[in-house]
């Protein structure tokens, strides 16, 4: 045709455009099929921009609904701390009550054994008699106060036990497991939806598996593997999914999507607690218990020879009228004497039994007053990054969660896909690699402590390239 | 019917007053009944309590307002109503050689005690700083003796009115309620004891068994000591005796955990606390035993 035109190039003038013609629809071509490939790589560039961004707001969003959770079972924790501590509160109110009735009734038998004492002569025996009668009489009253304060102390005790397995088994487990697991759920649906948006499901084709899948159930097709890869997903970091093409001319053309997500760790949990763990408590409340009832055996000893001093006294002053006036050497004066005299030796052994009871009730207070300020939170949070590192203390409530990100509650998911060219004959395709990443913040308005289950997630970064 | 109309009218006006607050109208009728509350005061929850010997209604609140005025309006108010305050810190602080640490003395000091016919009322703070939304948490404990009669050892566990309403654990003869708090998906409750703590693991091991629970694991115990006890690193302020040194002895808190599932996924832990000397608990487990059962229905 060429040779043609060429003889007869002088003869015609038709059709002299033509080769131009042809080169610029083979321009055309190619611009359609660079437009093609183009349009390809863009989609690809979208697809994995909305994969990012569904991943890390599904993620964001289940890391928002852990911490509002956490929030809300953490506010039940302090409550719960709250109400052990108003009773304990009131507990150590009537510890403290008996025990000063007790002190003061221990101090007012001293004062009358003192007295006794010191009346414990024959004239002044009725008098001293009195007095070793009254303080008989208060030392056993602080004895019998003072059981009603160890029964209390041992009641104390047993409900501070009781919190602190309580507030460690029923609050911070469970919302500790409770936090851990939603982590690994966000983790988990966060790569379901990188790969759910990633554009696979329309770029698989339907059809037999390659021949190296030997289950039969999964002969019929690439989404049934898909499907299989999806449910397999676990808290893994990264994940790939990587398929061979099963189209017939392209058999061997290889496509691969990868995913990130990325949370951080939320295994170190900052809880507030008691400032005395529950076995020092424990110690603190055994020993004043201890020194309470050593106080009660004191009294009750000094109340019996208080007894014995009143009743030698009493026979004393009985004996006393024949004294006055006293011809020095009458019998019966000389008995008040020596009946007298039989207390004043006695009432000393009483006496420094009730000093003691006091010197021991005071220890009581010292211990009663340092256990009720250990109840008390401590400022300085407790790490702790295990189930048990904390179950020696009575845990208030939970501070914060410890969160490694500079940044804030962050969630940062990258996904990368890789499509291999086909080969057309005339036109051989070529797809660079597209990523992209997209970062969530799951803080909003929300707060650990004090609780407030405001945690909303929001994009703060993409990837605008 | 002149009478009727202006008897509904009346009753109108007391339902207004009450709608708008305004006790000064209605308050006449059960004054002396109920306690004077500060000014938005917010009643949180309630529970009735056994605290040595008498049953006491706790009612917690919260306030805007701070913990000392809230002290004071109670002892401005009260001794109007013939409440009669018993001034605890007044009287330990007689007592000599005894200082109280600053913390506790500023709890003692807002913490109140009324009296008036048998009748006593308690009224405390959680300490200041201890609630970080700035919120004042207080407790009002109100309680009568019902009987003259001294209270027996028994009568001082602080055992809770009421038993759970779920019916998803045994619950260990003769135990007396602590704690409880529970809704139609989790129940956390606790109890105490005076059986030895292997008689009863046991019985939860076994009994757990006719509430279709069956035993997941069984954690190995775990023994917690207290340690050398150095008092003035407890308490700065206490005086330093030999006497009360002396009577420190250390502790050690055991505690064995349970957990339990069943077919429908729940799960369920039943813990086992028992504290005291080192001497008590090896001589034969100290027959004080705190049950702990926590259940939580499965995907909640």
């Amino acid at each position: 045709m060429f040779t043609y035109f060429h003889d007869h190039k002088n003869k015609y003038n038709k059709g002299q455009l033509t080769p131009v013609y042809i080169l610029i629809l083979v321009i055309v071509i190619i611009m359609a099929m660079v437009t093609v490939n183009l349009s390809k790589v863009a989609m690809m560039k979208t697809d994995a921009s909305n994969a990012a961004d569904a991943g890390a707001l599904a993620t964001g969003a289940i890391m928002a609904n852990v911490f509002n959770s956490v929030a809300v079972q953490n506010s039940l924790m302090m409550q719960s701390y709250w109400t052990a501590f108003a009773t304990l509160a009131a507990m150590f109110s009537f510890a403290f009550i008996n025990l000063t009735l007790a002190y003061m009734a221990a101090s007012d038998a001293l004062i009358a054994g003192t007295s006794a004492e010191a009346l414990a002569v024959c004239p002044t025996s009725c008098a001293a008699a009195a007095a070793a009668r009254a303080a008989a009489a208060l030392a056993i009253s602080a004895a019998e106060t003072l059981e009603n304060v160890s029964t209390t102390i041992t009641a104390i005790g047993l409900y501070i036990t009781a919190t602190s397995i309580l507030q460690h088994y029923a609050f911070y487990l469970p919302i500790r497991r409770m936090a851990l697991k939603g982590r690994t759920s966000s983790i988990r649906n966060g790569h379901g939806f990188v790969f759910s948006n990633s554009g696979i499901g329309s770029k698989l084709i339907a059809g037999s598996p390659p021949d190296d899948v030997a289950d039969p159930a999964k002969k019929n097709g690439y989404r049934d593997l898909y499907v299989d890869f999806l449910d397999g997903i676990g808290d893994n970091e990264y994940y790939q999914y990587a398929w061979k093409d099963g189209r017939k001319d392209a058999p061997d053309r290889s496509h691969t999507v990868d995913s990130n997500v990325h949370v951080d760790s939320i295994d170190e949990f900052e809880l507030t607690v008691a400032i005395a763990p529950t076995p020092l408590q424990t110690v603190l409340l055994g020993s004043s218990k201890l020194l309470v009832d050593s106080a009660a055996v004191e009294l009750a000893e000094a109340a019996g020879v208080y007894e014995f001093a009143a009743d030698s006294l009493a026979a004393a002053c009985s004996q006393l009228a024949c004294c006055n006036p006293s011809p020095p050497g009458v019998v019966c004066c000389s008995n008040c004497a020596e009946l007298a005299a039989q207390a004043q030796l006695a009432l000393p052994e009483g006496i420094a039994g009730n000093s003691a009871a006091i010197f021991s009730m005071t220890g009581t207070f010292v211990l009663l007053i340092a256990s009720l300020a250990g109840l008390f939170p401590s400022p300085i949070p407790f790490p702790s990054s295990s189930e048990t590192d904390s179950l020696a203390f009575l845990e208030c409530w939970i501070h914060d969660i410890n969160y490694d990100n500079d940044e804030g509650l962050i969630v940062r998911i990258d996904t990368k896909q890789t499509h291999q060219g086909a080969d057309l004959g005339l036109w051989k395709t070529d797809y660079p690699d597209t990523s992209s990443y997209s970062k969530v913040n799951f803080e909003g308005r929300g707060s650990i402590d004090p609780p407030n289950p405001r945690y909303g997630s929001d994009i703060v970064e993409v990837d605008n390239n | 019917m002149l009478f009727r109309l202006r008897v509904m009218q009346l009753f109108g006006l007391i339902l207004l007053a009450m709608a708008i607050k305004a006790p000064p109208l209605y308050s006449a009728w059960w004054e002396g009944n109920t306690i004077p509350l500060p000014s938005g005061a917010e009643e949180v929850f309630q529970e009735t309590r056994n605290i040595s010997g008498t049953e006491f209604v706790f009612k917690y609140y919260t306030s805007a307002q701070g913990a000392k005025e809230i002290g004071d309006f109670f002892r401005s108010k009260l001794p109007a109503l013939d409440w009669k305050e018993k001034e605890l810190l007044k009287e330990i602080k007689k007592i000599p050689n005894l200082k109280v640490p600053g913390p506790v003395e500023n709890i003692l000091a807002l913490n109140s005690i009324f009296e008036k016919a048998g009748e006593t009322i308690i009224i405390n703070f959680l300490p200041q700083g201890a609630a970080s939304d700035g919120k004042t948490r207080f407790t009002i404990a109100r309680g009568k003796k019902k009987t003259t009669k001294e209270p027996g050892k028994d009568d001082f566990i602080p055992r809770l009115s009421g038993k759970p309403k779920l019916d998803i654990a045994p619950v260990y003869p003769d135990a007396a309620l602590m704690t409880l708090s529970e809704n139609a998906s989790f129940m956390r409750v606790t109890y105490f004891s005076k059986d030895d703590m292997g008689k009863v693991g046991e019985f939860y091991k076994n009994k757990m068994l006719d509430y279709g629970w069956s035993l997941t694991e069984e954690k190995p115990l775990k023994k917690l000591d207290s340690g050398r006890v150095d008092l003035s690193e407890v308490c700065p302020d206490c005086p330093k005796d030999k006497k009360i040194q002396q009577a420190i002895k250390p502790a050690q808190m055991v505690v064995r955990e349970f957990d339990f599932s069943n077919k429908n996924g729940d799960r369920c832990i039943v813990a086992l606390a028992i504290a005291g000397s080192k001497q008590e608990i090896g001589d034969k487990l100290k027959n004080a035993t705190t049950i702990m059962v926590q259940y939580e229905k499965a995907g909640k």
